[in-house]
């Protein structure tokens, strides 16, 4: 099968998805704590404190799989490259997914960053295309822009050639 | 050039206030049955009784309803200028559109029965925008005016571009003459007959909808009836032999296939459709007549479809997959362009109505045996870990258990039969199972028309040479994507190389 595209994103993603994970966590903490608080006030059936023994479980395992493991292996995996006429982008956790956009279907690019993104200085840069949309997340600011820009000005070349 | 602004024929108003009722209908039914006469009754102590308060409930509805329909209709107004179209409507707020010719994708009519008395047509007209509201509808105009509308800005561009576009003396001679040489353009033309049509309403998937809501309003039925006469039936139906119940059931199905059958020759019902030069054109409906036009420069896959019902007959729906807001038809957002065919029949049709996409459909690649393989051994897997558990705290019916397998791997060994795929100069014939409509598909898509390609596995898969393969192709709103799977690693690269090579020109 093809050679896996060459380029990686920025280290720091890690720690971006990380902090996702750590958000996620407080949410299923909080609706957990919830239900724990509301079952002392209203004197519900036993079987609810171990529902919310389970979801404390869960949680503390999502936390750990989403700090410790997944951010590791999806920076590994996330690879992307591009050619004059066609981006290349791999990406996936266990089943893994490589897409191949040919660069005159490419609509618009942008570069988007969420608040984790912007503390880091990162940026996602996402190609859009009329069926679909594709990202590379986590570059660094100037490059993101920079392939932004690239990815544009070969756009707009191969749509001269047409 | 003949335009003064115009209303829209007064018809309208009537089916904007039954566009209103039908909209509301829901509330009203809830507002009414809830009480909210005798709650107002008790709040406001008026002098009338809570049917009486439900009756004014609805009558200053109906009337509210009613002028602001009449006021909708007054404040629709539309305008030819030159090439294009102005739309001005809007109660509350102002929208003016302008449409010009150029943007115009397509324009279908509909015709309701209130439509056909008065010899008048809904006109929707679509440009390439995916947005619900951009297109632009007419509501009701008169027939003869709607065709005018549509030849001077669809069929006829050709002709019509020509002589308003090049105003240049000399020249409009001679494009005359080559005019006039191409003047008889090639008509084909395909009717469906009634018997096809019926088949095709007794094979319908929607059966099964149609079998709900039938068995709903049974169950429904002892509500309505008293209970005296409730138990007098449930004796007389339990004092009946098998065979009365046999009778009874299929009496059942006859009854909901038929109603099935009703609904789809209303909706497919004199269907015809016909491609001259760039357009294939279609007409159908009994009593609600649709006119589609549809440019085949627009058609981004052309379907040929199989439900259960269909399959050990080879019949099948044509549909195509077009690109822009083409919202009427709610049937998966595709529409049909044939209801029914024999799948032989299919090459056929595609190279008289539709040569662009013709293809010999005889010869596919399956998919390799590997792929059964690991999905059978994958399978077996999680189903034997899985009985394990549960035969652990139930151990009884192990051969059920066992059937309930054997019976699961005879389902994937023939949905392993269906995936195959036919690459041939710029297009590619995919067939696939479609889990959500249970159907067996063909997609005949072009390269150009894909918008990007996706190779999928997990590392155990890849390790085996296998992998999925996912096209996307633009649809009426959302893209669509085409998945095939598992093919071997050679064909993952034989499809990504052509779908590579041709950019690189």
């Amino acid at each position: 099968m093809r050679e896996e595209p060459s380029q990686q994103i920025d280290r720091r993603a890690i720690r971006v998805w990380q902090l996702n994970g750590v958000v996620t966590t407080l949410v299923f903490a909080i609706i957990t704590a919830t239900l724990y608080i509301v079952k002392g006030q209203y004197n519900w059936p036993d079987f609810v404190s171990y529902i919310t023994y389970g979801l404390a479980a869960l949680t503390s395992i999502y936390l750990l799989v989403a700090i410790f493991v997944v951010p590791y292996i999806k920076w590994r995996r996330w690879r992307y490259q591009i050619y004059p006429h066609e981006i290349y982008v791999q990406r996936g956790l266990i089943i893994i997914t490589r897409t191949v956009v040919p660069i005159s279907r490419v609509q618009h690019v942008d570069t988007e960053q969420g608040p984790f993104l912007r503390a880091f200085k990162l940026s996602t840069v996402s190609v859009s295309t009329a069926a679909t949309t594709h990202q590379i997340p986590a570059l660094p600011v100037e490059e993101a822009e920079q392939l932004r820009d690239d990815i544009a000005r070969l756009a707009g070349v191969d749509d001269d050639d047409e | 050039m003949m335009n003064e602004m115009r209303h829209v024929h007064k018809l309208t108003i009537i089916l904007y206030v039954f566009q209103g009722i039908k909209a509301s209908a829901w509330s009203l039914i809830v507002l009414l049955f809830l009480g909210a006469g005798s709650d107002l009754n008790q709040l406001l102590n008026l002098p009338f009784t809570s049917f009486q308060l439900t009756l004014i409930i609805l009558g200053v509805f109906l009337l509210v309803l009613i002028v602001f329909s009449w006021l909708r209709w007054y404040r629709m107004t539309y305008q030819l200028v030159n090439d294009s179209i102005t739309i001005k409507h809007g109660v509350f707020i102002r929208h003016d559109r302008t449409i010009h010719k150029r943007r115009i994708h397509s324009i279908n009519f509909t015709q309701s029965i209130f439509h056909q008395v008065f010899n008048l047509t809904e006109v929707q007209i679509e440009t390439a925008g995916s947005d619900l509201e951009v297109d632009a509808v007419l509501k009701a105009i008169p027939y003869q005016e709607a065709v005018a509308l549509k030849e001077k800005f669809l069929n006829l561009t050709n002709t019509h571009l020509v002589e308003e576009e090049l105003p240049i003396d000399g020249e409009v001679e001679a494009v005359d003459e080559e005019q006039v040489e191409e003047e008889q353009p090639i008509i084909k033309e395909k009717k469906i007959s009634i018997y096809h049509l019926l088949i095709a309403g007794a094979t319908t998937g929607r059966v099964g909808a149609i079998f709900g809501i039938v068995f709903l309003l049974l169950s429904e039925i002892d509500n309505f009836l008293s209970e005296g006469d409730y138990e007098r039936v449930v004796d007389w139906v339990s004092a009946q032999s098998i065979v009365a119940y046999f009778s009874l059931v299929f009496l059942y199905l006859l009854i909901v296939i038929i109603i099935g059958m009703i609904g789809y020759v209303n909706r497919y019902g004199r269907f015809s459709i016909t491609r001259e030069s760039e357009m294939l054109y279609i007409e159908r409906g009994l009593i609600e007549k649709k006119s589609l036009s549809i440019p085949v420069s627009r058609i981004q896959a052309v379907l040929f479809k199989q439900n259960l019902f269909r399959m050990p007959f080879s019949l099948g729906a044509v549909s195509v997959e077009l690109a822009g807001g083409e919202k009427d038809d709610k049937e998966a957002m595709q529409t049909v362009i044939f209801p029914l065919l024999r799948k032989k029949e299919w090459a056929n049709f595609l190279k008289e109505l539709l040569p662009e996409y013709q293809e010999d459909l005889s010869e596919m690649n399956h998919i390799p045996r590997k792929s059964f393989t690991f999905k059978a051994l994958r399978m077996t897997i999680i189903y034997f870990v899985g009985l394990g558990v549960v035969h652990y705290f139930y151990s009884e019916l192990v051969l059920v258990k066992l059937g309930v397998y054997l019976f699961a791997l005879l389902g994937l060994y023939l949905l392993h039969r269906i995936p195959a795929f036919r690459r041939s100069g710029e297009q590619l014939v995919m067939q696939y199972f479609q889990v959500v409509m249970l159907s067996k598909e063909v997609a005949i898509v072009k390269k150009k028309d894909i918008q990007a390609l996706e190779t999928q596995g997990s590392r155990l898969a890849r390790r085996l040479k296998l992998g999925y393969l996912n096209l996307s192709i633009m649809n009426n709103f959302l893209g669509r994507q085409f998945t095939l799977g598992f093919l071997s690693e050679e064909q993952l690269e034989e499809i990504s190389e052509w779908y590579i090579s041709g950019h690189h020109d």
